[in-house]
């Protein structure tokens, strides 16, 4: 299959090509300049920025364009006669029903958990059996990204939240494998590694990923690696990135010394995602939240939804279709508004 | 035998063949894969005659088949600002264009895609092949990295795509109910038709009905008189049964409530029996209604071609209550004809502050979830008689109907219209089977036929179409000995007709009021023996 090939090779090479240089790039522009503070500025200083100022815009653009219809997507009985059970969270028509709705979509990616096989009805070819896999594997994923990145919170803020230190003991607590490593840590590589595996193993998801569908994968493993790396082979100080970290926080510019290429690579990896978000699918997190199917409450007929650019269009009047017809209803007894 | 068939009857296909669907993609990047066409899988198309009736441009003369589709002088600027104009005028289109994953969640849940293996009959694809050009024309990335982005030009063969598949998607929404973030590939499939017809591309199975419905006000081009035949015909037919006369309101000015019903109902088997159900229904009820000749449509094909067609067409709706001076509308069984009246007609051509909230005359039951369109479905109307025990039902007058039903995708997925319809069935029938639970209420498995694809000449894409349901039939048939499904749409009555032929012989299809209408026991008249399709009691299929 040349075709397929070629499609592979050059979504698969440029994700990978992306994600190499952002770890690479950091070391060589270390080694070239003969400094490290400009280095990490860029991703420390520059990319949260980037990422507030890009995603602000791109929610606003979202925002400026109007919503025409009240179209929600209804999965429940509605609410209608008294005498039957309606689902209030399937089919919202209040606002707090909605939030609910939005929160259990959303949050435990119920769309996903819905999927059954429908398989073995309609016979060969569809019985893969990953209807529930993809649930587990990106509720795994989103769960372990999210704690990782709070525990994260201690480089930056001092003293750290009380929930920091909470997540911090409870991964502690739940270390495994010897050396000792964070379950969280090994729970997002391993759904890393699900995700990229399922988008090329199941040939239709092959066929229609794109370069932007790897590379944030990719990009995340190269986050991940690097920081197992540091924090259990080679044992990295970051005490200096976090006081360069901490100091830009303060406004001040507290020049760090020495970073090694692990560090480097993770935090400028970090910073590349950081200024990849507003820009990618990775949008799909306010997305979700902004929905228009999930986040209208279906009483469409109990409220009038406005759209306020609801344009004129040209009708055909009563009095012109009895014009056209007048003969014919007299004739077959119909009332007609002229004789 | 089957050669001498031709590709726009069923009995052209073996089933063996269709059944043994390739779900391994072909090879080639899709992207550059050409587009296609045989006969039998495309929709004939739009008749210039029709889009003239409509003042629409560009029409033209052009075949599928065709090398060259005659675009209009300019067509990719058309293009390019029709999709701009959309994407300025809904944050749904923009949002949907932007935070795809690509996950494939989506993918085997499309009855398109179960029927057909075509990779881009999943909805993902579906939507990629107007996200290419979004990505080529509308974002940075897109211009710069063209292919790396996934961004593609808009060539000829890109028209032609969105002709084939954006006519192999019936807008049912059920990829949406399994998609993270709600995508509706119903947007997307109705952005691509909308832009399209800026190019006089079309298929005439949804113009002429569309061009029909403004002129006459019903899709089929019935004029007044031939309605008021087909009504009387169908009183006739209903004094054969019952021994009683009833009586057919036309246009009377002053009548409590306005009934709107597709006018499908009106003239094709099995969906007059559904129509009979109603005028045995409302003679019983001495209800205070009228039909109306100028609002003769419950559908909207517009719905299928653009917005502004739609709102066309259904602007006669509250036009023609407002001249009867009815005090509310009821609507009959219909799919899509109730997606629009629930989440558009309001919005579109209201408000309806000249009408009052629907209460039913019978048992006072004020609708108050229906308090600003004003509008109820003939389910929910008849669910709350039998709640009130205002109906005297015979249930064995269906003794030989043994019953599934279908959730048609418009009801379950834009209103959850669910159990109102399963409220009146268990009343009037006995033996009643659910499908299996994922081809039922939000994962009902489409038709295959709406959404303007109930053709003949697309015949093969909506048995493959259908399969996913048929099969589903098939399984209760086997298990139960179901033989008629029940529906409440006028389009389901049609294309499932062929569909359970085809995939499920032995099972027929039937309007929910059709049942209704056999076991309602009426004042006077004589005794039943047969029912309203003129069969002995007991001894249907």
């Amino acid at each position: 299959m040349p075709g397929t090939g070629r499609h592979l090779a050059v979504h698969i090479g440029g994700a990978l090509a992306a994600v190499a240089v952002a770890c690479a790039l950091p070391a060589l522009m270390a080694w070239l300049l003969g400094s490290h503070w400009p280095v990490l500025l860029l991703p420390l200083g520059l990319a949260p920025l980037a990422l507030v100022v890009l995603f602000v815009a791109k929610v606003a653009r979202w925002m400026r364009a109007p919503v025409p219809f009240r179209v929600p997507l209804t999965t429940g009985q509605q609410r209608g006669l008294p005498t039957l059970p309606r689902r209030r969270f399937d089919n919202p028509h209040s606002m707090f029903e909605v939030v609910i709705r939005v929160l259990l979509d959303v949050f435990l990616l119920r769309p996903l958990f819905r999927a059954t096989p429908t398989a073995p009805r309609l016979g060969r070819g569809l019985a893969h059996g990953m209807a529930r896999w993809l649930w587990l594997g990106a509720a795994a994923f989103h769960g372990a990204l999210a704690i990782v990145a709070l525990r994260h919170l201690r480089m930056f803020l001092q003293p750290a939240p009380h929930f920091v230190a909470w997540l911090e003991d409870f991964d502690v607590a739940t270390e495994m494998f010897l050396p000792k490593v964070h379950a969280t840590s090994v729970i997002l590589l391993l759904a890393l590694l699900f995700l990229l595996g399922r988008r090329l193993a199941l040939v239709r998801v092959r066929t229609i990923s794109l370069a932007a569908d790897y590379f944030p994968l990719f990009l995340l493993l190269a986050i991940a690696v690097t920081g197992i790396v540091m924090r259990h082979l080679t044992r990295t100080d970051v005490t200096a990135v976090q006081q360069f970290a901490l100091g830009l926080a303060a406004g001040k510019l507290v020049l760090p010394a020495r970073a090694d290429f692990w560090l480097l690579a993770h935090v400028f990896s970090v910073g590349t995602l950081l200024v990849y978000f507003p820009l990618s699918k990775l949008m799909h997190l306010p997305g979700a939240l902004l929905s228009p199917t999930l986040t209208l409450a279906n009483n469409n007929r109990e409220q009038r939804y406005i759209n306020a650019r609801n344009p004129r269009v040209e009708v055909l009047h009563y009095a012109d279709y009895e014009a056209a017809f007048r003969d014919r209803m007299i004739e077959a007894g119909l009332p007609v508004e002229k004789e | 035998m089957a050669a001498q068939r031709k590709p726009d009857q069923p009995e052209f296909y073996e089933r063996s063949t269709l059944e043994r669907v390739e779900y391994a993609p072909p090879p080639g990047a899709w992207l550059r894969n050409p587009v296609t066409f045989h006969a039998g899988e495309f929709l004939h198309p739009a008749k210039p005659k029709n889009l003239e009736a409509l003042g629409l441009p560009s029409a033209h003369a052009w075949s599928p088949l065709d090398e060259d589709w005659q675009l209009p002088e300019g067509w990719q600027k058309i293009v390019l600002d029709g999709l701009r104009e959309r994407l300025e005028g809904s944050r749904t289109l923009r949002l949907m264009m932007d935070t795809c994953v690509r996950c494939g969640a989506c993918a085997e849940k499309c009855p398109f895609f179960i029927g057909s293996g075509d990779p881009k009959n999943m909805p993902v694809l579906r939507a990629e092949l107007l996200r290419s050009i979004y990505r080529k024309y509308f974002t940075t990335s897109g211009r710069i990295l063209g292919e790396l982005a996934g961004a593609r030009e808009l060539t000829p063969q890109v028209i032609k795509e969105w002709f084939k598949y954006f006519f192999q998607c019936t807008e049912c929404r059920r990829c949406a109910v399994f998609c993270p973030y709600g995508i509706d590939t119903a947007e997307f499939t109705m952005l691509g038709r909308d832009l399209l017809l800026r190019l006089g591309i079309s298929a005439n199975w949804v113009m002429e009905p569309v061009a029909n419905c403004y002129r006459t006000g019903n899709h089929l081009g019935i004029q007044p008189q031939g309605i008021k035949d087909s009504l009387e015909f169908l009183a006739d037919e209903l004094e054969e049964v019952t021994g009683i006369r009833v009586e057919v309101p036309i246009n009377r000015q002053g009548a409590e409530i306005l009934f709107v019903t597709p006018s499908g109902d009106l003239m094709a088997d099995p969906g007059t029996y559904t129509a009979m159900g109603y005028l045995a229904l409302f003679h019983e009820l001495g209800l205070d209604y009228t039909f109306s000749t100028y609002a003769s449509e419950g559908g909207n094909f517009g719905l299928f071609a653009s917005p502004e067609l739609m709102k066309r067409l259904n602007a006669k709706i509250y036009a023609e209550a407002r001249r009867l001076g009815v005090k509310w509308i009821l609507g009959g069984e219909c799919g899509h004809m109730w997606r629009v009246v629930h989440q558009y007609m309001d919005t579109m051509n209201g408000p309806a502050d000249f009408l009052e909230v629907p209460t039913s005359p019978i048992t006072g039951t004020r609708f108050e979830h229906a308090r600003g369109t004003k509008m109820i479905h003939i389910a929910e109307f008849t669910a709350d008689l039998i709640a009130h025990g205002r109906l005297k039902l015979d249930p064995a007058r269906n003794a030989g109907v043994i019953a599934t039903f279908h959730d048609s995708c418009n009801p379950a997925r834009a209103m959850g219209l669910l159990e109102e319809p399963r409220a009146v069935l268990r009343e009037v029938c006995r033996n009643f089977h659910e499908m299996a639970a994922d081809t039922i209420r939000e994962r009902t498995l489409c038709c295959g036929g709406g959404a303007g694809l109930g053709a003949d000449e697309n015949m093969e894409v909506r048995l493959r179409a259908g399969m996913g349901r048929g099969k589903a039939v098939a399984q209760v048939r086997d298990a139960h000995g179901v033989n008629t499904l029940v529906t409440i749409c006028a389009i389901d009555r049609a294309t499932l007709t062929t569909v359970c032929d085809y995939w499920a012989p032995g099972v027929r299809v039937a309007g929910l009021h059709e049942l209704v209408g056999n076991a309602l026991v009426m004042k006077g008249g004589k005794p039943r023996t047969h029912n309203l399709r003129q069969e002995p009691i007991g001894g249907e299929a």
